[in-house]
């Protein structure tokens, strides 16, 4: 809990650091970093009930896209709530058909969804097709808005996931993930428990897609629904340490950070050494970051 | 008396294999009722059906005359009905005594946490598993895992009030040695005791 205010306060302060000549660039990377963080913490909600979401990447695809079509309209927090609705309203209806599923079945679900999402948003009249979509800055260009947008939906994650973590909520979340038929011997409503998970969780990656959107001021379906960012949001929380909050704010903080790290330093290839140092993690951190800090601990 | 729960003709086949047949029992208030059987009796699909985890082939389950056959098992949990004690492991991530709070909290809804943690200590004190609250369930015996199975039970509690009756009217002052007797026994699961009302 220290350690969550403490992650949060650094974050709140940082455009008031005396960064020098790097402020602007770490302000820009911040901004992904906190979304890409947001993200991670949305999907490890869903986990906790023990399902492997892959629509991530989608819930964040519609939040852009809702931004990206509304927010000429209606201006930058109509645009970033009805996206985050979006997302969510796509999650009750993706989890009221699959969510009877377990494990593995959900995961090829949630992928499909995803694709299905991708192939309208090239497809339909409306969303610009594969050329994309131009979007406007947040709040007409207002310096750091895209930084503190990017900061407040990471909080309302952390927000959610406290709240997951410290209520009775957790208890049910985690009688889902170990097993089904005991949770609901036991009276847990298994499917509203992980409807409600998947609900919040996709409302944050909406959300945070949203704001993806207003910083990148372009998004394309290739971009905006890729798997690639599905797979970073459940890299992140695997190497921090699942099912905790700290855990994905953690994996959020190395893992961006090294990416973007490994870009400035060894340039063309780095891919290559973030993806062997993920290996590496994987094999000897099995608990990730979290688990090592308490093994440290303890 | 009471008939609490009651069984009627209930079938049940799996494929080519008939695990249940005609099976009618009835239960009534502060019995104890054993099913014994070896492996492969069907003893475990019999509480499976019980608790609403299998739907039979034919025949019913009444439970206070209400008839709970198409029921789902949360739902019979939050009647009072709903433990079948073999089902695999208790969640071995949770500690005991989060084990025992899943089924407090969410066994009978509309209470608050406090109730439901006075409940947790008393199912401890009452299944002798006081000592082991915050170890993590995956670490128990053998033995202990099927006295958890048989807290969790408890903690889902139907009317409060009684089941403690009802135990203690079943195990008087004695219940290590009664559940010596079930973790001894080679299948888990071939002691079926109802504890309702």
């Amino acid at each position: 809990m220290r350690g969550v205010v403490l992650f949060l306060l650094v974050f709140v302060l940082l455009p008031f650091l005396p960064l020098g000549v790097w402020r602007a660039y770490l302000l820009d990377a911040g901004v992904f970093l906190l979304l890409y963080t947001a993200l991670a913490l949305s999907w490890d909600l869903v986990a906790r009930t023990g399902q492997l979401s892959l629509a991530h990447g989608a819930f964040f695809g519609l939040g852009a896209y809702g931004v990206g079509l509304l927010e000429p309209h209606v201006g930058t927090l109509p645009a970033l709530l009805s996206g985050s609705l979006l997302a969510g309203l796509s999650a009750l209806l993706l989890g009221s058909v699959t969510l009877r599923l377990h494990g593995l079945y959900f995961a090829i679900a949630s992928l499909a969804f995803s694709e299905v999402l991708r192939t309208l948003a090239l497809k339909l009249p409306f969303t610009g097709g594969p050329i994309g979509l131009p979007v406007p800055p947040a709040f007409g260009g207002a310096p750091l808005a895209p930084y503190y947008l990017a900061f407040a939906v990471l909080a309302v994650a952390v927000g959610l996931s406290l709240w997951a973590e410290h209520s009775p909520f957790r208890l049910a979340q985690a009688a889902c993930r170990q097993s089904e038929p005991v949770a609901r011997v036991l009276g847990v409503r298994v499917v509203r428990v992980k409807l409600l998970s998947l609900l919040l969780g996709s409302l944050v990656a909406g959300l945070a897609g949203g704001v993806y959107a207003m910083k990148a001021l372009f998004i394309n379906p290739y971009e905006a629904f890729s798997l690639g960012r599905a797979v970073e949001a459940l890299v992140i929380p695997i190497f921090g340490g699942l099912y905790t909050t700290l855990g994905p704010l953690l994996g959020g903080v190395v893992l961006v950070g090294l990416e973007q790290v490994l870009r400035l330093w060894i340039q063309e290839g780095y891919l290559v050494v973030y993806g062997a140092i993920l290996i590496l993690a994987i094999l000897f951190l099995p608990r990730g970051l979290l688990g090592l800090w308490r093994r440290r601990r303890g | 008396m009471a008939r609490v729960l009651e069984v009627q003709g209930v079938s049940k086949r799996f494929l080519g294999l008939k695990a249940l047949q005609g099976v009618t029992l009835h239960l009534e208030e502060g019995e104890i009722l054993a099913v014994i059987g070896p492996n492969g009796a069907g003893k475990s699909t019999l509480l499976n059906v019980i608790s609403g985890l299998l739907r039979p082939d034919a025949g019913r389950v009444l439970f206070l005359g209400r008839d709970v056959t198409p029921l789902p098992p949360e739902v019979c949990t939050h009647l009072g009905l709903g433990r079948a004690f073999q089902i695999p492991t208790p969640m071995p991530e949770l500690t005991v005594r989060e084990n025992l709070l899943v089924g407090a909290l969410f066994g009978r809804p509309g209470q608050s946490r406090k109730e439901a943690e006075a409940r947790v200590e008393a199912v401890l004190e009452l299944t002798g598993l006081a000592a082991k609250a915050e170890a993590p369930a995956g670490e128990l015996t053998l033995l202990e895992d099927k006295r958890l199975e048989l807290a969790q039970a408890l903690a889902t509690a139907p009317r409060s009030s009684s089941w403690t009756r009802s135990w203690r009217a079943s195990a008087p002052r004695r219940p290590r040695r009664r559940w010596t007797w079930c973790g001894g026994s080679a299948t888990p699961g071939s002691a079926f005791s109802s504890l309702s009302t």
